[in-house]
């Protein structure tokens, strides 16, 4: 018994006395956000896509009371991992993560929704990792050529025109969106929204551009025979 | 931004609240975005490769790529936390 609690004294010690480097849990934060293409995934049934509605809705509505109460003081900020200086006195980036990649589900089809939220979930960190080694130019380059390979991987449905406008336009306005920060308004939000934006202006156009619509990429699911 | 404003916010005091939040979300963070790229290829491999009943090829290349990249990022992320070091 004895031994036991020297044991969990001990352990208490080690957990205490841990450093830690927020450093790699934001680049994996980051990559987790494409887990939510699961959405997509979800057989398209009455009851599910009234969960499909609610429950993102529920969830930022969470994200934005607990940010709005960190704001106010309400909330220690020591239990919010990971945040910047900056993000001390406004809203943290991972609300704006998180809104942006809502919009992106509630509003605009998946086509359009899919390669951005993979700009802010996949290409954003890379590109931040290479921030590091490479110079501003270098960054960007392999930024825009990451952003353009997922463009063209979900688009590749589309006419052969169709995919190098919208893949360049796209990747061009995630890079632009990615080096846009504002005090008020955060990079993560921006890499989602300027090409969702610039994407739904061709969307609109397609019939005019005498292009076909593509295909989606993500088929709903089938529901099991058991539910 | 300036170097400074890119620092996180880290203390003494918050030190210990802050890295149970990381390793208590850890699980979430690293398994599931795995789990999602491993049932695209499975939905490519069922309903696209065995079946021929859908083209899903776009669903085969999404979970490629995502798996890569979260391994990417996993490792060196699974490794900091093993590592953690001692503070002085």
């Amino acid at each position: 018994m004895i031994d036991l609690v020297k044991n969990i004294q001990e352990t208490k010690k080690k957990i205490n006395s841990l450093d830690f480097d927020a450093h790699w849990y934001r680049r994996v934060f980051h990559a987790f956000g494409a887990a939510f293409l699961f959405y997509y995934m979800l057989p398209d049934v009455n009851w599910i896509n009234i969960i499909k509605f609610w429950v993102p809705l529920i969830i930022i509505i969470i994200a934005i009371t607990l940010e709005v109460l960190r704001l106010k003081g309400k909330i220690s900020g020591d239990h919010f991992f990971g945040l910047r200086m900056y993000e001390q006195n406004r809203i943290g980036s991972y609300l704006f993560f998180a809104v942006a990649i809502l919009i992106l589900l509630m509003f605009f089809p998946q086509q359009i929704a899919i390669p951005c939220i993979l700009c802010a979930c996949l290409a954003d960190p890379i590109m931040g990792e290479l921030r590091y080694r490479f110079g501003k130019r270098e960054v960007y380059i392999v930024g825009f050529l990451l952003c353009l390979l997922i463009f063209v991987v979900t688009w590749y449905k589309a006419d052969i025109g169709l995919i190098l406008l919208v893949a360049i336009v796209g990747a061009f306005g995630a890079v632009i969106g990615e080096t846009k920060k504002f005090w008020w308004l955060d990079d993560d939000f921006m890499i989602q929204m300027v090409p969702a934006i610039l994407v739904i202006i061709i969307w609109i156009a397609i019939p005019h551009l005498g292009f076909s619509y593509p295909e989606p990429i993500i088929y709903p699911g089938i529901m099991p025979g058991w539910l | 931004m300036n170097d400074q404003k890119m620092q996180y916010v880290k203390n003494i005091n918050n030190n210990k609240k802050l890295i149970r939040t990381e390793i208590i979300l850890t699980p979430l963070l690293v398994i599931a975005p795995i789990i999602i790229s491993l049932l695209l290829i499975f939905d490519w491999f069922t309903r696209d490769f065995l079946t021929n009943e859908l083209d899903l090829f776009g669903e085969l290349m999404l979970g490629i790529i995502i798996i890569i990249v979260n391994i990417m990022f996993d490792i060196p992320f699974i490794k900091s936390l093993r590592q953690l070091s001692r503070k002085k």
